[in-house]
């Protein structure tokens, strides 16, 4: 009799057990959180941005010329400024055409298109600036690279998609 | 324990187990309250200051 009392009880608590599985398991808010994982991959290629432009000190009317006195002597030449430059205009077309591609983005669909050239790009700055001589700023460029890397991958696994 | 307190009791954690279990699930399904407009426009101010960003790179690459 007593068993037959507390029979709903059981019920009640494998249902809620089962519905709280069901929950945990169920799509999330997935485009707001690309989004915050978005903002962090453009910080992580401005941060990259950002530090290079420190390193070098390009002049205003000739920006592809380094007037750092210590850009040379950590292997920062105009050449690879250049060339880092080249690289994050590549990266900065395809976080735009992954932001354009995630705006559009709805549950069930695969990952926005260029994420995995996104990740080359930002292998090729790493490459780059690892090859420089050891320092703050040389550090700081290759922790924003290596962020970078780390955060595109966050993008797809927010997203839910391989 | 009589019959019916021992029902009664049942009742009110069958109550309190339920009312648990929907305020999780509700909360695991609550946004931060960003509709899908505001969640593009936030995308938009990135995609602006990220076309800002390459001009100055195209810049520094000789490509401008």
């Amino acid at each position: 009799m007593k068993s037959r009392i507390y029979y709903p009880l059981y019920l009640a608590l494998v249902g809620s057990l089962a519905l709280l599985f069901v929950a945990s398991c169920a799509s999330v808010p997935r485009k707001e959180k690309a989004l915050q994982v978005y903002q962090s991959i453009h910080a992580s290629i401005s941060s990259v941005q950002d530090a290079e432009r420190l390193l070098c000190l390009p002049d205003a009317t000739t920006p592809t010329h380094c007037t750092s006195t210590l850009a040379p002597k950590l292997g920062l030449t105009d050449a690879k400024h250049v060339d880092i430059n080249a690289k994050l205009v590549k990266a900065f077309a395809l976080e735009i055409q992954v932001g354009t591609a995630l705006k559009a983005w709805r549950a069930g669909d695969p990952a926005p298109h260029g994420l995995s050239e996104l990740s080359t790009v930002a292998n090729e700055v790493l490459t780059v600036a690892s090859a420089l001589t050891d320092d703050a700023d040389v550090r700081r460029i290759i922790a924003s690279a290596k962020a970078l890397l780390d955060t595109i991958a966050a993008l797809t696994a927010s997203l839910g998609v391989k | 324990m009589d019959k019916a307190a021992a029902a009664a009791q049942a009742a009110v954690l069958l109550i309190n187990v339920v009312g648990v279990a929907v305020s999780t699930v509700r909360a695991m399904f609550k946004t931060s309250g960003l509709t899908d407009e505001q969640i593009n426009a936030a995308i938009d101010a990135v995609i602006a200051d990220a076309q800002t960003r390459m001009a100055d790179a195209k810049r520094a690459a000789g490509l401008d």
